[in-house]
Order: C-alpha cells, then structure tokens, then sequence
C-alpha cells in the first residue's frame, strides 16, 4: 500500500514536473518576434510565406486593396537578421542583391527601414513590421503574427 | 490618437502621481524624524552636524535608534528617487514616441536616381580572307556599352513612374558607307567631334537613347495599367535587362537582333494572382504601336499591335522555376511621301513601301536549385509581305519573301559552393548553347553559338564576367568567329 502511494505521488510529481517544463517551453519569450500591423490592415493573420511576399514586394496590396507598407528595422542589427534569415530566406548581401536587381529589371525600391519601426507601423495605414516581444508595446500595432524565439 | 494617450499616458501619469505622494510622505516623514531627532537632542545642546552626534559608543539607546531610522529613511529616500527618475525617463520617452508619431505620416520619398554601367575589354579572332574578318572588329579594344541612368518615383501609395535613359558614345564611329570603286562611293563614317565656341577644346558629343518612360498605376495586384514606352515583358533577357543582373555578357542573338520588339509605346495591362503559397501567375497584356520605322515617334497604320504574356512561377526554399510565353501580333508599315504638284496647287500623296504582318511567340524556362540556374528561351517569328521591299537575292536582283525567324538557348550556371572561402561572394561558371536562325530564306543566317564564361560578383553593386564565344555558321565559314571578353558591370 505505502509503495503504490509512493508510486502514484512519483507519477505525479513526474507528470506535474513534465507539465511545467511544457507549458514554460510554450510560454511566451521576450525574444518572440512579433509581426505586427497597423489597425487599419483588416487582415487578421498572416502566414510565413504572405510575410515573406510583403516584404520581398512580391505581393502589393492587402486583399482590401489597401497598399501594403513593409517596414525593416534599420540597420544590421539582431532581429533584422533573424528576420531576414527566418522569413526572407536570405543573408544580407542576398538581399541587397535583390534589391539591386529589382531596381534595374522593375524600378521597386526596398522597403523604407527605419528606427522606429513600431512608430510607425502605429502611423503608417497599411504598413507591417516586426519587434521582440519584449519592446511591444500592446495597443500601438495589431499582432498578426508571431514568430517564437528559436 | 486620444485612443493611444489614454492607453499609454494614464499609466505613466498614475505612476507619476502615485510616486509623488509617496515621495512627499517619505520627505514628510523624513523630516518629522529629523525634526523629533532635533527635538530629543536639543536638551543635549548638541549640533546635528557635531561630530559628537555621529554613532559612537557613548550614545544612549534612544539616539541610536534614531540614527537607525534616519538611515534607513535615507535608503529608502534614495531608491525612491532612483525609482522617480526612471519612472520621469519613461515618462519622457513616452511622451517623445507620441510625438514622433504624429511626426511619420508617410514613407513615400522623393525621385530615386540609380543606374549601372559596363566596361569590357574584348578581342574577336576570324578567319583571314572571312567576311567575318573585314566585318569585324580589326583589334582588341576596351567597350563601354551601357551607362544606363534610372529616374524613379512613387508619387502616390498607386502611382509610380520610371524613366530609363542609355548614355552612349554612338553615333561616333557609325560606319554609313563603304568604299566602293565600281560604283564610286566612298567610305563615311561619323564623326561627332565638335569644338568649344570659346576655348576652341576638341570634346565628342555622344547619344541618349529612351529605353523605357512610363507611369505605373497599380490599385490591386491582379490589376495594373502601364502607359508610355515600356519594356515587353517577354523572356528572361528581356526583363533582366541590366548587365549587372545577367549571368553572361553577351546578350542572346533573339536579344541583339529584336525579334521581339524589345520595347513598345502603348498601354500595358497586367497583374499577378496567387493561386498558391510561392506560387504566382503573371499576366500583361499590351497594344502598342507595334514594330516600325519610327514606332516611337508615330504609328504609321491604324493596326495596333497586340500581345499576351502569362507566366507562372513557383518560389520554393531550395527551388524555383518559372515558365512563361509571350504573343504578339502587329503589322508593320513604312511609307514615304511624295510631292505630286506644286503648281497650279501644292499636292502631296503617300505611298506604302513595305507591309508585313509580324506574328510572334516566345518560351521561357528557368529553373534554380541547389546553386543551379538553367535558363532557355526561344522564339519563333513570321513575317508575311503583303508589300515587299527589294532585296539582293542570290540568283540576283528579286523581293523579300515571307519568312520564318526561330532562335533558342540553354543556359546552364553553376554558383560554386565556396562560402568558407568566399563568404558573400559568388563565383559562377556557366555555359550556353544557342541557335539562330534569322531568317529561313537565307541559309547563311543559320548558326550556332557556344558560350563558355564564369562570373564573379565581389558584391551585390559589382560583376565581372569572363567569356569566350564561338560562332559556328551551319552554311559557310565567312561568319566563323572567336570572340573574347572581360566584363565589368557596376550598378550604383
């Protein structure tokens, strides 16, 4: 009897244990990238591969017709490259050779960049951008998105 | 806007309040134990700031006790002003964010100028006694093909406009006549050189040629219209178009010979779907002047040409290919005028010199994964007179007949798994196979081409290429040719 009890509170406390690590795994992380849009888009989700046409200016328009405004995070820092990385696909001087390309065959410039991003995806209608969980700030931008910290 | 300074301003103000009651309590309370301290000391006659009132050994229990006190209101007073003027920097910066955001209205900016330009160092070997070898270039020489400049403008979140204009030396250099004895003519070339009207400096004067001037207005995706001069959206060349973009140097012969009038003044319409993840369906349609002696001035028929594009692409993580076609058909019309009378009255009439009808269509195929690139394109062209222009024929003197044009490629590139050495650099070596035949009545047109070349891009502005070229005549030896080239190609 007193060793089913000890099993059954062994069981549990294993269970319990399992149950923590799980939901600490799955909770969520300040390094979290957070896609973020005005609260003018109506879209209510996006996908990776929609994430990666906005940003790539393969795809211009939300499905209201609203234009769509990506926004990069300026510089070469941490998260744009885990953007760029993530979502993109692509190393840095990929992308410039994107760009450049696409400047030559079609006259599309790459989506203006810029410090405040989160500023201005809350001023700019149609515009979409991304932030670490950790600098959100909830009312600013709606979440459409998010990419967990890998 | 009152939305946001109600969600972010409230907290920050309560806090702002809430810090300065508890900062004005802590100074009251501070005080009143300074005072009470003060007060209990003074029958002592003993200064505050007395050395004697510092803890020492021979202080009553009661003084100790408040020296505790005082102590530990000042950490606290301490932290709390640490606390308050974090708090006063969050403040600011929330207050410095709102601002800011009233500040961004728009990330639209102004004209865009960039563009790109190639130089090349290149050497052609033929044949002695070869067409080719008179034909040809007579030494190595250095070439600076395009200097081509961009003017680009988002004017509204739907209206953009693109200007593309190619400096070049041309004419200088032209050859409009060789010499020929029999007949008398003699060998012209132009020369553009002129002199300054004041220093009397020697300077060249050089060309500008229009490649393309157009405004885009794009209100969805699956629909956009085109007007201007714009180019045709066919092949891979075509829409490549730069040479820093291009895999090799030499442009295929479809390319260099226009089967495809490469640009057209007209509308274009045209738009994408997406019919699945990475995957896209491009379609334009364009009516244009079409092909002519001088389309881009005028059109010289009431014919407008007519042309359809679909491509479909799918952009996988480690595979990508597109396929695609272009149609188009147009005729084409010369004419002259001719000045029947002047007296008694000034009549003038034109006259038709040529008419055909030009029927195109064109393939394209590419293909990229795991660091390679094929790419193929053909075209097929028919030209059918209903007026034809003379034309030396090999049995002598006779017309253009109606005729054929067929030209294809294979280009295969291979980007060198060389990142440990490299880093962001690229080194591709690339082969190609084309064949050309201009135009099916005149067997010496028909001929084979073998590219083989590397191309090296030191950075996303910078390409160099290197290349030989074999031209290999299927009738005749008079067009064989070796040719040589180095190429450097900078965008900017």
């Amino acid at each position: 009897m007193k060793h089913t009890l000890t099993s059954c509170y062994l069981v549990f406390l294993l269970s319990a244990s399992s149950l923590w690590i799980a939901n600490n795994a799955l909770a969520d992380s300040p390094e979290d990238i957070i896609i973020v849009v005005n609260k003018s888009v109506t879209k209510k989700e996006v996908t990776v591969d929609e994430l990666r046409d906005y940003f790539l200016l393969k795809r211009l328009h939300w499905p209201d017709g609203k234009k769509i405004v990506p926004i990069n995070v300026r510089g070469n820092d941490e998260l744009r490259v885990a953007f760029r990385g993530r979502i993109l696909e692509m190393s840095e001087t990929e992308e410039n050779r994107y760009w450049q390309d696409r400047k030559i065959k079609s006259g599309l410039k790459k989506p203006p960049e810029l410090g405040s991003n989160l500023r201005a995806v809350f001023k700019i209608k149609g515009s979409i951008s991304y932030v670490y969980r950790k600098d959100y700030k909830e009312g600013v931008a709606r979440i459409v998105l998010v990419l967990t910290a890998q | 806007m009152n939305f946001v300074r109600k969600n972010i301003q409230t907290p920050a103000i309560t806090w702002f309040i809430a810090l300065s009651t508890l900062w004005c309590t802590t100074d009251i309370l501070a005080q009143e134990a300074k005072r009470s301290t003060e007060k209990t000391l003074l029958p002592t006659g003993a200064d505050t700031d007395d050395p004697a009132t510092q803890p020492s050994t021979d202080q009553t229990p009661t003084e100790r006790r408040l020296d505790e006190l005082q102590r530990a209101y000042d950490v606290k007073f301490e932290a709390y002003a640490d606390q308050f003027a974090d708090y006063e920097e969050r403040l600011d910066e929330l207050q410095m964010t709102m601002f800011e955001m009233q500040e961004i209205d728009d990330v639209e900016t102004g004209i865009q100028v960039y563009g790109f330009f190639d130089t090349m160092f290149f050497k052609a070997l033929a044949k002695e006694g070869t067409l080719m070898h008179a034909l040809g270039w007579p030494a190595s020489t250095f070439i600076m093909q395009n200097l081509n400049l961009y003017f680009a403008s988002q004017m509204t979140p739907t209206l953009s406009s693109i200007v593309e204009l190619r400096f070049t030396f041309r004419p200088l250099g032209q050859e409009t006549q060789f010499e020929y004895r029999q007949l008398g003519l003699d060998y012209e070339r132009i020369d553009t050189e002129v002199d300054d009207q004041l220093s009397n400096e020697h300077f060249r004067l050089g060309g500008i040629a229009i490649e393309r001037a157009h405004l885009t207005w794009q209100p969805r995706d699956y629909l956009g219209l085109v007007v201007g001069y714009y180019l045709t959206p066919y092949g891979i060349w075509n829409v490549e178009h730069g040479s820093p973009v291009r895999l090799s140097v030499r442009p295929p012969y479809m390319q260099i010979t226009r089967t495809v009038p490469h640009a057209q003044l007209g509308v274009m319409v045209h738009g994408r779907f997406f019919p699945a993840n990475r995957t896209y369906l491009d379609y334009a349609v364009t009516i244009s002047n079409g092909r002519g002696p001088m389309d881009t001035i005028m059109d010289l028929d009431e014919n407008k040409a007519v042309g359809l594009k679909l491509k479909l692409s799918y952009e996988g993580r480690e595979v990508q290919v597109a396929a695609g076609g272009y149609g188009y058909y147009g005729e084409y019309t010369d004419l002259k005028r001719t000045i029947d009378t002047v007296v008694p009255e000034f009549r003038l009439s034109k006259e038709l010199t040529e008419k055909y009808t030009d029927t195109i269509a064109s393939f394209d195929f590419l293909l990229e994964a795991y660091n390679f690139r094929f790419q193929a394109e053909y075209v097929w062209r028919m030209a059918r007179y209903s007026l034809r222009t003379p034309r030396p024929q090999s049995e002598g003197p006779g017309y253009q007949p109606d005729f054929i044009s067929y030209f294809g490629y294979g280009m295969l590139g291979y980007t060198l798994p060389l990142d440990e050495w490299l880093g962001q650099k690229t080194l591709t070596p690339y082969i190609s196979l084309e064949y050309s035949h201009l135009d099916d009545t005149v067997p010496l047109y028909k001929t084979l081409i073998g590219i083989g070349g590397i191309n090296f891009k030191p950075s996303a502005f910078v390409a160099i290429k290197g290349e030989a070229l074999y031209v290999y005549p299927l009738d005749g030896d008079d067009f064989r040719v070796w040719m040589f080239a180095v190429q450097l190609a900078v965008s900017f």
